[in-house]
């Protein structure tokens, strides 16, 4: 008699200990093969757009925090380019740099609880605590700039809230020193671990023509192999006076496009984060560092897309103003949405840890998912 | 390339008819196309060699009620290869009686893939239909919701299943503050 | 649990035994209140922070547990929506008695910056009992100490042998 098998419906429900927050997998399976992955997401659908239409512009600042809040710096600064740029607003030349150097000192953070959970993922917990460590001095810094630890609400139209504390670029200075030699250990015992790499070399490879068909952005779309970075390819703020590599996936580290690459990318950012912020520090200009604008802020009619880089991907904030003080239509476009639209192309076949690897080395965060 | 000359490009390929191109307000300029045309207009932006289209950057839904009620659907594009962007917009009227017979568009998630998400949020949210998607169904509200939420004329239900929407309390502050 | 209060003395030599039970049962009870984790949005970030190796709760006895059969407290930490709302009254039913519940964070309180929103429920309260209410958007993880803190307090204090007269 031949022996069968039947295919089994999974439930990787809203709540599972994998900290990338409340998505939810339907799978079904053979076995430990996934023949079908369908995620189910808006478990976190909070109606940001709905609320942009009925709150003037400085108001929404605080939910752009909300928005990714493990990279609330650079929400802040996107939705502050936006409306900057529909508005025409200047922004004083130390306000830039300040801008810069919160958002690289928070891509730097988040890229730690990136690697962090992607670990813990895998089932290493230790490095986990390793990198809380790190990102706890990280949130210091900012609580010392700006009163809080995760959601900053710090970035003003014309410029940031508060000026630098005394000595802040000093204590900045002995961070970057801490840390620099803190990213070797990191590529010591997780980074070149045989097990870690076992686990990720091969798996769950995205191809150049998929990366781009399901519009991926940020590290997913360069671990394949395209070389893009809206930092450097279309600068905004100060990024064109400063130096910096983009590192692109290449097959050095097992295949083009798989987990392991993704990961690499991740840590090299980090490598280029700290180089942009030695150069903030030593170029940072005296004078105002903010230019007041209205409270209740009236923008001409008309309609703008304006993207920046934000840790997990370009950012787009799409403005529609009928003149007034309320945006007619706000919508915002993140990296984690396209990344979890290929998780149904690429799940089927994998093992189901290997698509808890993969969803990893994506970097969903749900509320940019959900919005 | 420019916009203008991408727009000379795309006259050659759909003809001039039925396109409004719009670049006299603040921001950024698009190009407004008929329903029937965007089929074939977008296998082209993809296809051909001088437009090369490959990435969707972002497609959204809006909702005009002004004199005339009517939604838009916007495709942003973007070119890698030539490094050029391009907006295009469809306008559907909104009548009052059986609006989704009249609330649809052309699916083009086989010619972009990125567009599966977000052609099921534009329908989540706005009640806009696309004809020739694959997996059509709500995104992001629960699948019983009544409504589409980001309509001009929404209305929020006193209740979810047995939850309140409101919350007591606070009515009555905002009542003493407002009033 | 069943209240013997009916039939269990609360004075005299057994009263006095009752009540030493009862106060050693709390007291093993409040020194290891295991958490589950429902970090939803961003408290949930604060929530694994508070863990971490700065303010860790592990010493005053509380530890993550992944599943809610293993776990007496549930910290919601997070928004709540619609959608989630349900499985949310599920965890918690699969909870062994006696069972508490932690709203950390504004939006978990009465909705916080979302009451604007139309998929938000306006306060956990609607859909369980909550014991500790602890403000914040999000709060410090010492904030969120003193509401387990808060908590065993209220652990200490309570009666299951004997009523109190």
């Amino acid at each position: 008699m031949p022996l069968t098998t039947e295919t089994m419906v999974l439930n990787m429900g809203p709540h599972h200990p994998s900290t990338h927050g409340v998505l939810r997998f339907i799978l079904r399976t053979d076995g430990e093969v996934i023949h079908l992955c369908r995620p189910d997401i808006g478990y976190l659908h909070r109606g940001l757009e709905k609320i942009a239409e009925q709150l003037p512009y400085a108001h929404f600042m605080p939910y752009t925090d909300r928005l990714d809040y493990l990279a609330a710096m650079n929400c802040n600064l996107g939705y502050a380019i936006t409306v900057e740029q529909a508005a025409d607003i200047e922004v004083p030349p130390r306000a830039e740099y300040i801008r810069v150097l919160v958002a690289e000192l928070n891509r730097i953070i988040s890229h730690l609880i990136s690697v962090g959970t992607f670990a813990m993922d895998i089932g290493a917990v230790t490095p986990f605590t390793h990198t809380i460590r790190e990102r706890e001095w990280g949130n210091d810094l900012f609580e010392e700039l700006c009163g809080a630890r995760l959601t900053y609400n710090y970035i003003r139209f014309g410029g940031v809230a508060l000026d630098l504390p005394e000595g802040f670029l000093d204590r900045l200075s002995q961070f970057l020193d801490y840390f620099e030699p803190r990213l070797e250990q990191y590529n010591r015992f997780i980074s070149k671990n045989k097990i870690f790499k076992e686990r990720l070399v091969g798996v769950a490879v995205i191809s150049r023509q998929q990366a781009l068909d399901y519009a991926l952005v940020g590290p997913n779309l360069r671990a394949s192999g395209i070389d893009w970075d809206l930092r450097r390819d279309e600068p905004y703020s100060v990024y064109g006076d400063l130096e910096f590599d983009v590192p692109v996936g290449t097959s050095e580290f097992g295949v083009m496009g798989d987990c392991y690459t993704r990961y690499w990318i991740r840590i090299w950012e980090m490598e280029q984060s700290v180089r942009i912020l030695r150069q903030c520090i030593a170029k940072m200009p005296e004078g105002p560092y903010l230019n007041k604008s209205k409270r209740k802020l009236k923008v001409e009619p008309g309609e703008i897309y304006v993207r920046t880089e934000a840790p997990r991907g370009e950012l787009g904030f799409y403005l529609i103003s009928r003149g007034g003080i309320r945006p007619h239509r706000l919508k915002i476009r993140t990296g984690s949405f396209s990344a979890m639209s290929i998780v149904e192309e690429l799940g089927s076949g994998l093992m189901v840890a290997d698509l808890v690897a993969l969803i990893a080395s994506l970097d969903v965060v749900a509320p940019e998912v959900d919005r | 390339m420019e916009a203008q000359s991408i727009l000379e490009r795309i006259k050659s390929i759909i003809g001039e008819a039925d396109l409004i191109w719009v670049d006299d307000q603040p921001g950024d300029p698009y190009l407004v196309i008929s329903r029937e045309k965007l089929r074939r207009l977008a296998i082209n932006m993809k296809g051909d060699p001088h437009l090369a289209f490959d990435t969707l950057m972002c497609l959204s839904g809006v909702h005009n009620m002004g004199e005339q009620d009517e939604m838009e659907v916007v495709y942003h594009l973007y070119s890698l290869r030539h490094r050029h962007q391009f907006i295009l917009k469809v306008k559907l009227d909104r009548p009052a009686f059986f609006p989704h017979f009249y609330l649809r568009v052309d699916s083009v998630s086989g010619i972009w893939r990125a567009a599966a998400w977000m052609e099921r949020e534009v329908y989540d949210m706005f009640g806009i239909h696309f004809v020739g998607h694959d997996d059509f169904r709500r995104l992001l509200l629960p699948p019983d919701w009544e409504g589409h939420p980001l309509q001009k004329d929404y209305q929020e239900p006193d209740a979810y299943r047995g939850i309140g929407t409101t919350r007591e309390e606070i009515e009555g502050v905002l009542a003493e503050e407002s009033g | 649990m069943i209240h013997l209060h009916n039939k269990m003395p609360s004075e005299g030599f057994f009263g006095a035994a009752f009540t030493t039970v009862d106060r050693a049962l709390n007291w093993f009870r409040l020194s290891s209140v295991w958490y589950l984790l429902f970090g939803l949005a961003c408290c949930g970030i604060e929530l694994m922070q508070t863990g971490g190796p700065r303010t860790d709760i592990d010493r005053i006895g509380s530890v993550p547990r992944p599943t809610p059969r293993q776990s007496d407290l549930m910290i919601v930490a997070g928004t709540l929506t619609y959608k989630m709302a349900s499985r949310l009254r599920l965890l918690y039913d699969q909870m062994a008695e006696p069972k508490y519940v932690i709203a950390m964070g504004s939006c978990a309180n009465c909705g916080g910056l979302f009451q604007l929103s139309y998929s938000v429920v306006k306060g956990v309260d609607k859909i369980v009992p909550v014991d500790v209410y602890v403000p914040g958007c999000p709060p410090r993880p010492e904030a969120l100490t003193e509401g387990i803190l808060k908590l065993q307090e209220k652990i200490r204090t309570e009666r299951f042998l004997v009523k109190s007269p």
